[in-house]
């Protein structure tokens, strides 16, 4: 997939299961979506991956992510509270976030849409379904959606 | 709330006095009569044996009087002057007689004439007297006894005006009659006579004098007779008079004479003191009911006072005021009931502390064991799908190879784990739509049933689209429900009938109401099941069919016994194997 300027872009990809990780990555492989997937493992890895922190401190703070993949349950800061930390920040407040989970709970999905999730998605337990989602996600997300106009250019 | 206020005629204080104040009606009535009646009785008594004595003293009296005129009228009947024209009526002797009778008659008012008679009733003589009335000699009376010497006097005669009788002296010589002098008196008493005997028999009370059958006097003129019933001379007796007087009368014979004296008293007047006596008694009976109507009510108020607080403490506690007690008074029973009373309120007080203990314990149990539930739901929720989805993922992606690097036995045993990890999975949803069921808060809310059903029944259909099955909604089916819970119900239910008909030509479901309002059945004429098994149905995990004929969880029917019994309502099922079957459900609340 390729941006308006013709490169390709990154997909943030929030989850601390690494089979989980495997097969998202599988199964966006297997969709043909070959953006970078910027793995990280919980939420503090996500929030220092988007502000430029830590690890990625030398990062350019230009470039965002197309879409961020983020599950909920997560060690140390959980995918709300990275949900919230984006939309509370300027620099990543208009940035998709779309929140790929286990939970069906209510309260899960409330709570998402209520701290500003732009969509929710329940990772099902057949390969194949998850596979179909994936495939729909990106198509969506990286082909059909336009970003916003990226801050600081 | 407080307990209604008692109407007077049921109100014990009201009833109690009132009772009591009728008794004492009673008992004073009573006794005012009975007083009555005595002091009647008395005066009636004492008048007839006061009575009694005037009309003797009164008969003797007139009997002296004409004793003492008959004794000084004796000398007369020897007198030669009388028996000379007798003997030889010469005109001498006659004069000489007449000048006797002249000299007699003027001696007394009463006198109307005086006539001398042969023994064969002849009038020799006669001289008139002064009393007014008829002055024609009628025939002489009869003696009392034929050929008497002795002087009499007769009965009564009327002459007009005036009552008139005799007093006939028999002329004698040596014991041989040769004549009668007879005095045609009057009765015709003086009104110093009448006020003498008024004098002795009273004011009100009336004489009357007479014979038997004959004519009655009143001394001064002709009266009726006494009635025939009335014994004439004999003791005071009650009676009423010919014109109608109810009057106490008594008789008494005059010596000498065939007379009948009779004194006829009124009662009224005789009555007139025990009345006097009613007339006292009616306002002292009066006032007596009216203390006796204060003094009930001032019992009555201290016996209902326990009562009433009572009455008030046990609405109190009815209100939920568990701290009421009564303070009772005195000794009696109602005092006993009244500590009866507070030792009750004081253990119910307990029940109550201890329920209410008890109640927030349970509360806070539920709610702990609600939290666990809800986390526990939470972590299966995700964190065994996740592993759940590495397993069939992986599993999968070792599928995904290339033909030929997988033997036929490893390729089939790979697709059984993909297929029992699809089924962990359903499981796992089941049993978390299970649970949530279980612990959803209810919103109540009017439902379209038959809207919800057709969804289903479209959705049903369009995963299905080459089956052909007859399905019958009633149309204007509602009822009240929480709607996420109530469309798992119609979903489960349906999606059973659905399932259970698959094998099945003309398959057919019905969804309608059933029997009385508020009551659906779902129906078709699928597999069906055993009666015998009926009960489990609604128990989580149980099948009536293996596996791999039907699919499913065994949670469906588990879930819609849930939601059904936290909406209040009830399910049970009717089914024969290979006929069909029918869940019964009822929504209680609201019309069907």
């Amino acid at each position: 997939m390729t941006t308006r300027e013709g490169r390709k872009k990154t997909i943030l990809l929030v989850e601390d299961n690494p089979d989980d990780r495997e097969l998202t990555r599988r199964a966006l492989e297997s969709n043909g979506i070959g953006n970078e997937i910027v793995m990280a493992r919980d939420g503090v890895e996500a929030l220092d991956y988007l502000f430029c922190r830590g690890a990625w401190a030398d990062r350019d703070p230009a470039v965002h992510p197309q879409v961020v993949l983020l599950d909920l349950k997560l060690p140390k800061v959980d995918g709300i509270e990275v949900l919230r930390a984006i939309r509370s920040d300027p620099r990543t407040a208009l940035l998709p976030v779309i929140v790929l989970t286990s939970s069906l709970e209510d309260r899960d999905l409330l709570e998402s849409y209520g701290s500003g999730a732009n969509s929710y998605v329940r990772k099902p337990v057949d390969f194949a379904q998850f596979s179909e989602a994936v495939r729909q996600l990106g198509l969506y997300w990286l082909v059909l959606n336009e970003s916003p106009p990226a801050r600081g250019r | 709330m407080t307990l209604p206020q008692l109407p007077r005629r049921r109100s014990l204080r009201w009833r109690f006095a009132a009772a009591f104040v009728g008794l004492l009606a009673v008992v004073v009535g009573v006794f005012s009569w009975a007083a009555y009646r005595a002091a009647h009785q008395g005066a009636i008594a004492a008048a007839s044996a006061r009575l009694d004595v005037v009309t003797q003293s009164v008969a003797t009296l007139l009997a002296r009087n004409m004793t003492s005129f008959l004794d000084r009228s004796r000398p007369l009947a020897a007198d030669p002057r009388l028996r000379a024209p007798l003997d030889s009526p010469t005109p001498a002797s006659v004069r000489a007689a007449e000048t006797l009778l002249d000299s007699l008659s003027g001696a007394s008012e009463e006198i109307r004439a005086l006539t001398l008679h042969t023994a064969e009733g002849t009038l020799v003589a006669r001289a008139e007297g002064t009393a007014p009335g008829d002055l024609s000699i009628r025939a002489l009376p009869a003696p009392p006894q034929r050929g008497t010497l002795e002087p009499w006097v007769s009965g009564f005669t009327s002459h007009g005006a005036v009552v008139g009788f005799e007093v006939v002296i028999p002329v004698t010589r040596q014991g041989e009659g040769l004549g009668t002098l007879v005095y045609h008196l009057a009765m015709n008493a003086s009104p110093e006579s009448v006020a003498q005997v008024t004098d002795l028999i009273g004011e009100g009370a009336s004489l009357v004098v007479g014979v038997p059958g004959g004519v009655w006097t009143n001394l001064v003129r002709e009266v009726g007779a006494p009635p025939e019933a009335v014994a004439l001379p004999g003791p005071a007796t009650p009676y009423l008079t010919l014109e109608g007087r109810a009057v106490l009368g008594a008789g008494a014979r005059i010596d000498r004479t065939p007379w009948v004296v009779r004194i006829e008293v009124p009662q009224d007047a005789i009555v007139a003191a025990p009345r006097a006596l009613l007339g006292r008694l009616i306002p002292v009976g009066a006032l007596v009911l009216m203390g006796g109507a204060l003094a009930g009510l001032g019992l009555s108020h201290r016996i209902t006072r326990n009562l009433h607080r009572l009455s008030d403490a046990a609405g109190g506690m009815a209100a939920g005021d568990y701290q009421r007690r009564v303070t009772p008074e005195g000794e009696d029973e109602v005092a006993d009931l009244a500590r009866a009373f507070n030792a009750m309120a004081e253990r119910v007080k307990s029940a109550h502390e201890r329920l209410e203990g008890d109640v927030s314990e349970r509360t806070a149990e539920l709610r702990a064991a609600n939290q666990e539930l809800e986390a526990f739901s939470y972590s299966v929720s995700h964190d065994l799908r996740t592993p759940l989805r590495a397993v069939h993922g992986f599993t999968r992606s070792v599928l995904d190879a290339p033909d030929g690097t997988l033997s036929p036995s490893a390729r089939g045993d790979l697709e059984r784990v993909c297929a029992a990890a699809e089924r962990m999975g359903v499981l796992i949803d089941d049993l978390l739509a299970l649970a949530q069921a279980t612990r959803a808060q209810l919103r109540r809310e009017t439902l379209d049933l038959e809207t919800m059903a057709a969804a289903i029944v479209s959705e049903l259909r369009s995963q299905a689209p080459r089956r052909q099955v007859d399905v019958h909604i009633e149309a204007g089916l509602t009822a009240p429900g929480d709607r996420v819970l109530v469309r798992q119900v119609l979903q489960n239910l349906l999606e059973n009938a659905w399932k259970f008909t698959e094998r099945r030509q003309g398959a057919l479901i019905e969804f309608s109401r059933s029997g009385e309002a508020g009551t659906f059945v779902v129906r078709d004429n699928g597999a069906g099941f055993d009666s015998a098994y009926a009960h489990k149905l609604f128990e989580p995990f149980e099948r009536l069919h293996p596996e791999d004929e039907y699919a499913g969880s065994g949670v469906g029917l588990a879930l819609v016994s849930r939601v059904i019994r936290r909406h209040g309502g009830r399910l049970w099922a009717e089914g024969t194997p290979g006929q069909g079957a029918a869940f019964f459900f009822t929504l209680p609340g609201g019309a069907a």
